[in-house]
């Protein structure tokens, strides 16, 4: 729950700055499946799973990130 | 200036106004987070331009999808763990899951990159960590806008059926198919 948050069940925090937000909820979220339909549910994704695209892994490949790194710390040194 | 200053200098650029809390978690709570290990932040830059400018970005940690023990037949926990239904005589209930926390592109740069593109990147950074540690749950919440929920399912989630209040994010489920999980390579 956010440090912001004005109401343990509300979804809307109040910034420092008076503007309201909407909830970073889903790191600090319950996520239990507490009714019947959602148990189904889950259930059903489970036993039906969808096709997805194919991911190309090499996207992100160790060379990649070295790369981004070090422009990232040449970037950081000016 | 120290790092973090420029780390944040860097990101102060991110700009989001279609969702404002995926700009303010990057401004706000990322490198917060990053530092108490509660999640992790990927940027995904421009590599040709000479300034690291960021396009897009999401942010991954660990979750855990809870169904209370009364609600989950013994059939239904070995069913949804995978393997057993118990472990040391007690119901499992638990399942660990990756969340995809943020996801969002920078309206600095609108046309730099697509949403799908941007959920290739995720996926194949969640497909590493995976292929280290295991895991077969992904779950995400978005908004309930017809052409976010039509993107989520081309990658193979499913909107988890429920009473959601008026407002509620709706969650999305992704079971990680056997091809997905054991990656086939010749040796």
């Amino acid at each position: 729950m956010c440090d912001l948050c004005i109401n343990k069940k509300c979804k809307i925090y109040y910034t420092d700055k008076g503007g309201i937000r909407m909830a970073t909820s889903s790191f600090n979220k319950d996520f239990t499946l507490n009714t019947k339909k959602a148990v189904e549910s889950f259930e059903r994704i489970i036993s039906t799973p969808n096709k997805s695209i194919k991911i190309d892994k090499s996207l992100v490949s160790a060379e990649k990130e070295q790369r981004g790194e070090q422009k990232l710390k040449q970037i950081l040194s000016r | 200036m120290s790092n973090e200053s420029k780390a944040q200098e860097l990101i102060s650029v991110f700009l989001c106004e279609k969702d404002t809390d995926i700009e303010y978690f990057l401004k706000n709570r990322a490198i917060l987070f990053e530092k108490l290990g509660k999640s992790r932040t990927f940027f995904i830059y421009d590599e040709d331009a000479d300034e690291f400018n960021i396009l897009a970005y999401f942010t991954l940690a660990i979750q855990v999808l809870r169904i209370p023990e009364e609600m989950i037949s013994g059939r239904k926990a070995k069913f949804f763990d995978g393997f057993s239904s118990k472990i040391k005589g007690v119901k499992i209930t638990e399942f660990p899951s990756i969340l995809i926390g943020q996801l969002g592109k920078n309206e600095m740069y609108p046309d730099a990159i697509t949403g799908t593109e941007i959920m290739e990147y995720c996926l194949a950074k969640i497909f590493e960590g995976q292929l280290r540690l295991g895991g077969r749950i992904i779950m995400l919440e978005c908004k309930d806008i017809s052409y976010l929920i039509r993107l989520y399912e081309q990658f193979g989630f499913n909107v988890l059926e429920k009473d959601y209040e008026d407002g509620e994010l709706l969650q999305m489920l992704k079971i990680l198919e056997e091809d997905e999980i054991i990656e086939s390579k010749e040796i």
